[in-house]
């Protein structure tokens, strides 16, 4: 997946010797390509949180409808979701959630295929129910552990004329396209298309890529010359693959616009396609951050993220912030090793099944030994670092776990000082020994602050002396929350190659 | 195996052997995301020789990311042991805090 994108980018860099018209218009289509592919760990990944969901509670019917509503209300990327069994010989949905499920009005033969098929990928079934009235494409997840004995299935809607709405006037107009499931463009395998007069002829250029166990086949036409920024077609694919997969890749395309006016200042060309390549990186990352952190009164919450400015790939740094109760707020911070968008895929993969696993009430050090299945170094080369802490506010009390994380600091009216967290291995690493819990109280005023290791990583350093600098700088910031992660930001995070996240957490007096 | 040295950070992988006779993989240098990927083809020619057992001498190592890390504990999870020798201080704590001492494991 990561190769597609990597490809593009190798691409840039030659671009400015001997362009021309299609070179340009075959690079379009390969950013386009990748930025579709790249959409996908967005349908994943709640799958794949609700699969791992319906294997820990044997098929809670209750649970998954309480964690799969959200993924059908309005803004939200499916029309139907539904959890099934594995293996019944009369397949029915254990739950159902939106519309009814298309796949369900097939024959028993047809369920039990897809659902096994999804059994055999450790990617995302793709299900092809364009032949109905209402065209749809359906995606279905099995747990990847041993035996699953679940799958989580989801439907998207497509336009039944799948003619994509172009905008007259703006700087996407120049461009027919074609978007098919498959590897080649089969009319009845249309998904969207800016014309009805298919396929595409001309000067044009078609680009396959993989989608979950499926492929998506691109075939794009300029109307005019192409010589405007290289990238201006892309926030429309987007927004028409958005409409189409729905993708929910509204956050994506606005970010988009903003980074290509800010690329369209800059005079040379060459900066301005890596600055723009490196925006579609920054963007999707984002895209996978809590867009805003939530209201809790008696709290003060605030965080960060900068990625790393040298490279143009997207990192594994997440946070989350969730409200339990009224009461209770559990802070995530973690970093997969790497980067890429299999680390990035591995990210919104654990942030949205340590989400799942909280709201089902689980304690962090239970939240983490779940977690466990969903990365594993020996297979994809990535292990996961998470700090995980369940605050209890009136208690004044946070309980923490660590899974190889760098320690939080905290500062109330006894001090500045770096909590002594039992790390237990890294998510992702094979190892006998449980997570132990560590709950500490705190004092008055305390503010907590949990960060990934590009805030104090430097070469050649102990990770204490990095540390101390951390804690010194809370130490000596006598004002707001918000000051003191941008204090953090400014003067402590100097390594210009690595991710950063900080989250903020301060009881109000 | 000639050293090799990469573009954007510094580092050698060299296998060598020790004065038991064991062939023992130097890296010395600085391991990130640029050249993890030459460790770990470092790594798996070293396997070749010795599928169970690999000893890296990591006494030039100065520092390593989360990339580097990632290449040995993947290779650890395919073997029976894997041993850094000589480590300096700052790889040490390195090791602790991210909690893997149980995986990797250090000789002086």
């Amino acid at each position: 997946m990561g190769a597609a994108a990597v490809g593009g980018l190798t691409w840039v860099t030659a671009w400015s010797h001997g362009r021309n018209e299609q070179r340009l218009l075959d690079q379009r289509v390969r950013e386009a390509a990748a930025v579709l592919v790249t959409s996908l760990p967005r349908v994943q990944t709640p799958l794949a949180a609700g699969a791992e969901l319906a294997e820990a509670t044997n098929g809670d019917a209750t649970a998954f409808r309480r964690f799969a509503t959200p993924l059908v209300q309005q803004g939200a990327p499916f029309v139907s979701v539904s959890l099934w069994q594995l293996n019944a010989t009369d397949p029915r949905p254990l739950a159902t959630i939106g519309q009814p499920s298309m796949l369900a009005a097939r024959s028993a033969d047809t369920i039990r295929a897809v659902l096994n098929r999804s059994t055999v990928t450790t990617s995302l079934g793709i299900v092809d129910l364009l032949d109905a009235d209402q065209p749809r494409l359906g995606y279905a997840f099995a747990s990847n552990q041993a035996a699953p004995s679940f799958v989580a299935y989801a439907e998207a809607a497509l336009p039944p004329d799948r003619t994509g709405v172009v905008q007259q006037g703006s700087t996407f107009a120049g461009l027919d396209y074609a978007l098919y499931l498959g590897p080649d463009e089969t009319s009845s395998e249309l998904l969207i298309a800016s014309i009805r007069d298919l396929p595409i002829t001309g000067r044009r250029s078609v680009q396959s890529v993989d989608f979950g166990d499926s492929k998506l086949t691109l075939a794009m036409r300029p109307r005019e010359e192409l010589g405007g920024p290289v990238l201006d077609a892309l926030p429309w694919i987007i927004a028409a693959v958005g409409t189409v997969l729905t993708l929910a890749a509204t956050l994506v395309t606005e970010r988009l616009a903003v980074g290509r006016r800010h690329a369209r200042r800059l005079a040379n060309e060459n900066q301005k396609l890596f600055e723009s390549q490196r925006d579609i990186a920054q963007s999707l990352q984002r895209s996978l951050l809590p867009s805003r952190l939530p209201d809790i009164p008696g709290l003060e919450i605030a965080a960060r993220y900068e990625p790393g400015v040298e490279g143009v790939e997207v990192g594994g740094d997440w946070y989350e912030v969730i409200a339990l109760t009224e009461d209770r707020v559990m802070v995530v911070v973690g970093d997969v090793s790497g980067r890429g968008l299999e680390a990035s895929a591995a990210m919104a993969a654990l942030r949205f099944a340590s989400r799942g696993f909280a709201l089902e009430g689980h304690e962090p050090a239970a939240i983490l030994a779940r977690l466990r299945n969903l990365v594993d170094v020996e297979r994809d080369g990535h292990f996961a670092t998470i700090l995980i802490a369940l605050i209890s506010i009136s208690e004044r009390k946070i309980t923490f776990a660590n899974a190889g994380h760098p320690r939080p600091v905290l500062r109330d009216d006894r001090g500045t000082r770096i909590i002594e967290t039992v790390a237990g291995a890294p998510v992702g690493v094979a190892s006998a020994k449980p997570y132990a819990s560590f709950t500490c109280d705190v004092g008055n005023g305390a503010t907590l602050v949990a960060f990934t290791d590009g805030l104090f990583e430097r070469r050649g350093e102990m990770v204490d002396v990095g540390m101390e600098r951390v804690r010194a700088a809370i130490a000596t910031e006598n004002r707001s929350l918000d000051e003191v992660l941008s204090k953090l930001m400014r003067d402590v995070a100097t390594r210009a190659d690595d991710d950063t996240a900080i989250v903020g957490i301060r009881w109000q007096q | 195996m000639a050293a090799v040295d990469d573009d954007a950070t510094s580092a050698r992988f060299e296998p060598c052997r020790d004065d038991a006779g064991e062939c023992v993989l130097h890296v010395a240098g600085e391991v990130d995301l640029s050249n993890a990927p030459q460790l770990r083809r470092a790594i798996e020619s070293m396997r070749v020789a010795n599928p169970a057992r690999l000893v890296l001498d990591v006494r030039e190592l100065t520092f390593m990311d989360s990339s580097g890390l990632a290449v040995l504990l993947q290779a650890a999870a395919k073997l029976d042991a894997l041993v850094l020798r000589h480590a300096q201080s700052s790889i040490i704590r390195l090791i602790e805090t991210t909690g893997v001492t149980s995986v990797l494991s250090v000789e002086p």
